[in-house]
């Protein structure tokens, strides 16, 4: 896999993103190149990565067309960016936020192709899911002695309302691969705790909410099951 | 990984693993009489006070940073929790804080490593007055019988096992996994 990278103004602690893309790309042997702007020559296989801010018209309607012809293209930005991942033609056009490219870039190894940093880029956020889902509930579950805080948990456990705008970009099906099933029924039957939230999360039928579910239970299950190395 | 993991975990690999604490059983090797390795001694005894201090230097700003990058601050800033309205971030974080503060084997761990970067200080202080021959300018008549001088060897002993402390607590500061710290913070409340 050979990439290219185009990021003019983009910086994490003084240091230019493209840099730090560059380097940890080299560190597992894969060719990369800054990007001049023009159209890709070989695009099937090839990864590309831009800071999304930084592109024109343009350079985007290139990206677009290069995707199209079997590229893998990232556009990141470093505030928050709702995730996209769309299939374009031959290849995939997907937008992300600088914090999941720079772990996904820097996890890939040696050798990885277009396959492998797109499955890169699936655990790194089914582990971001999982993650948020198991702080959640135990922020939602520790003891507190403000009411203030009391008032905050109580509007988390009773409501998806503050859970859904968090989880925006995720699907169900999502949530349950995450998690190692294929389907809800199967997560329910191997992590019934873990199921019932995903199920009240992202309901069967709009018409039939889901019982709310045991937080406590969730994360004990989520600890239990995706701690690895604790 | 973030900068600061990657970061400690070069600094822990790189240079302070594959390269002080190689030099320091080089050392021990020739202070044992096992090498005859004069001119690497020399030089390492020459550089020894430099090297060192870059790299405490770099060990203690990893450890100063070791809270902002492992705790819960930085879990809530990363996607998809970056996207918390500031009012719920702020009762998190007291709470998640809370919890990390009492139960976390993280401050433990940094204690650790201050405590073996104490001892390495020690340990240096004590192998530059054993081995002498830069802090006074005394050079044995006999190479030999310096490099066999038991206070060095066991100073750059004690230096070694320091240095190997002092990884075992960067190494475990490697969690940069929130669920796997929830666990370890969990096994503690439980236990």
């Amino acid at each position: 896999m050979n990439a290219l990278v185009f990021d003019d103004t983009g910086h994490e602690q003084d240091e230019p993103r493209l840099d730090i893309l560059m380097r940890a790309l080299q560190a597992v042997r894969i060719e990369c190149a800054a990007w001049d702007g023009r159209p890709p020559a070989s695009p099937a296989g090839l990864l590309v990565l831009a800071h999304r801010t930084d592109l024109s018209p343009a350079h985007r309607t290139t990206l677009e067309a290069a995707a199209a012809g079997g590229a893998q293209v990232v556009l990141y930005s470093g505030g928050r960016v709702g995730y996209s991942d769309q299939a374009r033609g031959r290849g995939w056009l997907t937008e992300l936020e600088w914090q999941v490219l720079q772990r996904v870039v820097t996890g890939l190894s040696a050798g990885a192709d277009l396959a492998a940093f797109r499955r890169a880029l699936q655990a790194g956020r089914h582990r971001d899911l999982v993650a948020a889902l198991a702080i959640l509930c135990r922020c939602v579950i520790i003891q507190s002695d403000s009411q203030h805080i009391q008032d905050r948990q109580a509007l988390w456990k009773t409501s998806t309302t503050r859970w859904l705008p968090i989880l925006e970009g995720y699907t169900r099906d999502q949530a349950v691969r995450a998690f190692g099933a294929v389907d809800l029924a199967a997560l329910e039957r191997s992590l019934p705790n873990v199921g019932a939230l995903v199920s009240w999360l992202w309901p069967r039928s709009s018409a039939s909410p889901s019982p709310r579910p045991d937080f406590g239970a969730v994360l004990q299950e989520v600890l239990t099951h995706c701690a690895v190395r604790a | 990984m973030t900068s600061w993991a990657l970061a400690r975990a070069r600094f822990n690999h790189d240079r302070l693993k594959n390269q002080f604490v190689q030099s320091v059983l080089r050392m021990i090797r020739a202070l044992q009489g096992a090498t005859m390795d004069d001119e690497f001694v020399d030089d390492f005894m020459a550089q020894l006070p430099v090297v060192w201090a870059a790299l405490e230097s770099e060990a203690l700003a990893l450890l100063d940073g070791a809270d902002e990058h492992l705790g819960p601050a930085v879990w809530l800033r990363r996607p998809p929790l970056d996207r918390l309205e500031a009012a719920d971030r702020a009762w998190m974080q007291e709470l998640l804080s809370r919890d990390w503060n009492a139960h976390s084997p993280v401050p433990n761990v940094i204690a650790d490593a201050h405590s073996a970067l104490a001892g390495i200080r020690h340990q240096i202080a004590r192998l530059r007055e054993a081995y002498a021959f830069e802090a006074a300018g005394i050079r044995p008549a006999d190479r030999r019988s310096a490099l066999e001088n038991a206070d060095a060897l066991a100073a750059a002993t004690a230096l070694h096992e320091r240095c190997q402390r002092l990884a075992s607590c960067l190494g475990r500061l490697s969690i940069d996994d929130s669920v796997d710290a929830l666990a370890a913070i969990d096994r503690r409340v439980t236990s």
